[in-house]
């Protein structure tokens, strides 16, 4: 039994950068649950990511995502929670604030803010450095200060782009910890990696190195 | 709206933050709107005292004044004056008519002679309020060497005559008078205007109408011509009218053409250092548009820094014009008068506008770039 409703749904979808195809007539569902998307690099992993936030609009096809709408700006704003692989923090703004300003766009209250903060903060271990700026933390604590910048509106779809990349195994645990127990319900979440610590945890996979196109496959094997 | 306010909040830190990492890029940004304001500014004030300073000149050449002379010999003492040829037009224009007498003045006091001339009753009734009083002879002794209301005897053709010393009113310099002037009533004249003379009308308009001035001398040409007094002569400040309206068409023309070249630059100026700003800059406003921050809130922040930018320049210029505006025009050579800030002051807050404005013009439009490179999609930006 499916609910349409809280799947995203990808139909025919293309993709290029210049004359470069990354997807061709992509079709794919992803339900509510840990997804994890492994392939090689550049094999289009984050441009899937992209696409399914908004954040780049397909030449070709379409996206449905929870709510059977496109991705648009509201859906940002409100369902969507994304963590980059790089930069993710605002550097001028202490945690505490990032994730403030995530949770106000999202429409929550100031009460729903303030305890949702201090929740995800507790549980990715941030609670003693809320009032820090980005710049003072580690890498592996800006990593989890995004992840839960991205969690505060409990979002219906949850994207990260390789989460775990160049982290150590400490960092890694608490983020599997967090991906294995504390996904927000009914939340789709599609993680692009080539982390194998994450393959432990329970979750569908999508290995994307079969929609390459062969050339491209031929030259990312060369 | 509080969500609005927290990226507003974000944004204000932001450019502080900028302004303290790169000060050199906000410095040259002030500069340069200082440099452009200030030279906008002392153009404006060079043409507001150029513009003053001939306005000044023309009301002393009499701009809103037509002269109308015709000698009149002992045998022509039978046609209408021009006075009364021209009392249709004492409706649209103050009329004054007068008649120089051949007879001479004498001022006992100084030993000076003064030319004569007679007014009739309809001219008595126009001069009373343009020379302040009436004496009880009637009898003006218009002189700039004497204070005014003075009572003074003249000998007028050998008789000793009460008259009242006024200055010499702006009007009377339209006459081709070369001496002081003595102005008799026609009861006075009567015997002398039977001698034969010089007959001189004055229609004194409006000088900041123009058009006026032009239609008054259509107006009195055709009542010559009507009347065929070819031995009549006009002299009309058209030409000078005409002159000093080229004049204020190039001050407006000038003062937009640079108006538009200094928002121009600006533009330019602000428009490359905001954008090399914004590429420094861009990847940590798209992880706000990625937020679903909205694009105009995002773009108002550099409208936001280039009006603040240009606000303090346009202070610090408007400070530094009016600091040197002293010696800076007289420099330039113009009449102490012209440059009390008291009398014209070309740095108030009105006609700082009309040039800040076109700067501001520019200031918006420096944004153009970075409005340009919002439309990037997030996703070729983030990583």
């Amino acid at each position: 039994m499916t609910d349409s409703s809280t799947d995203i749904i990808c139909a025919g979808l293309s993709f290029g950068y210049g004359r470069t195809t990354v997807l061709d007539k992509f079709d794919a569902r992803f339900r509510p649950g840990l997804t994890l998307v492994k392939g090689f690099s550049g094999c289009g992993k984050s441009t899937l990511l992209k696409l399914i936030a908004g954040y780049l609009q397909p030449s070709e096809g379409s996206l449905t995502v929870p709510g059977g709408t496109a991705p648009e700006a509201d859906f940002q704003r409100r369902a969507l929670g994304f963590v980059f692989q790089q930069l993710n923090l605002l550097p001028l703004a202490s945690l505490r604030r990032n994730l403030d300003l995530v949770g106000t766009l999202a429409g929550l209250s100031r009460a729903e803010v303030r305890v949702r903060t201090a929740k995800y903060l507790a549980l990715l271990g941030l609670d003693a450095l809320a009032d820090r700026r980005p710049s003072t933390l580690s890498g592996g604590q800006q990593q989890r200060a995004a992840i839960a910048r991205a969690l505060i509106k409990e979002p219906a779809v949850l994207l990260l782009d390789e989460p775990t990349s160049g982290l150590d195994d400490l960092n890694c645990r608490v983020i599997m910890k967090l991906l294995g127990s504390h996904l927000p319900p009914a939340c789709v979440c599609l993680v692009a990696t080539h982390d194998h610590r994450l393959e432990t945890l329970p979750h569908e996979g999508l290995d994307f190195n079969r929609f390459l196109p062969v050339e491209r496959h031929l030259v990312a094997l060369a | 709206m509080k969500a609005w306010t927290l990226i507003a909040f974000y944004l204000s830190k932001d450019i502080w933050s900028r302004w303290l990492e790169h000060p050199g890029a906000v410095l040259a940004r002030l500069l340069v709107g200082v440099l452009l304001a200030a030279l906008l500014l002392f153009a404006q004030a060079g043409f507001l005292l150029a513009g003053r300073s001939i306005e000044a000149r023309v009301a002393r050449l009499g701009a809103g004044t037509l002269l109308l002379t015709e000698s009149v010999p002992p045998d022509r003492l039978d046609r209408a004056p021009l006075g009364e040829l021209l009392a249709p037009l004492g409706a649209q224009a103050d009329l004054l008519a007068f008649r120089q007498l051949p007879v001479s003045a004498r001022d006992p006091l100084r030993g000076e002679d003064c030319l004569v001339l007679a007014y009739g009753r309809e001219t008595q009734v126009a001069l009373a309020p343009l020379l302040a009083s009436v004496p009880p002879s009637g009898i003006y002794y218009v002189t700039p060497h004497l204070p005014a209301d003075l009572p003074v005897e003249i000998d007028i053709d050998g008789v000793l005559r009460e008259t009242t010393t006024v200055s010499p009113p702006t009007w009377l310099a339209r006459l081709p008078l070369v001496r002081p002037v003595v102005i008799v009533p026609d009861e006075l004249a009567d015997g002398w205007l039977r001698k034969g003379h010089l007959e001189f009308c004055l229609l004194l308009a409006d000088p900041a109408r123009p058009d006026h001035v032009r239609a008054l001398a259509d107006a009195a040409r055709t009542l010559l011509a009507v009347e065929r007094r070819d031995t009549a002569q006009m002299q009309s400040p058209e030409t000078l009218l005409n002159e000093l309206q080229a004049l204020t068409a190039t001050r407006e023309r000038t003062q937009a053409v640079a108006g538009l070249a200094g928002g121009f630059t600006l533009a330019l100026v602000f428009g490359a250092i905001a954008s090399l700003e914004y590429r420094q800059n861009q990847y940590i406003v798209a992880l706000l548009r990625s937020f679903g921050a909205p694009v105009a809130l995002l773009l108002l922040r550099y409208a936001l820094e280039a009006a603040i930018l240009l606000a303090l320049a346009g202070l610090a210029a408007r400070a530094l014009a009016a600091g040197l505006h002293a010696p800076v025009f007289a420099f330039a050579g113009f009449e102490e008068g012209l440059l009390d800030r008291a009398v014209i002051d070309p740095y108030a807050w009105g006609p700082v506008w009309i040039q800040l404005r076109w700067l501001l013009a520019g200031a918006a439009l420096s944004v153009v770039p970075i409005a340009i490179a919002l439309r990037q999609p997030v996703g070729r930006i983030l990583q």
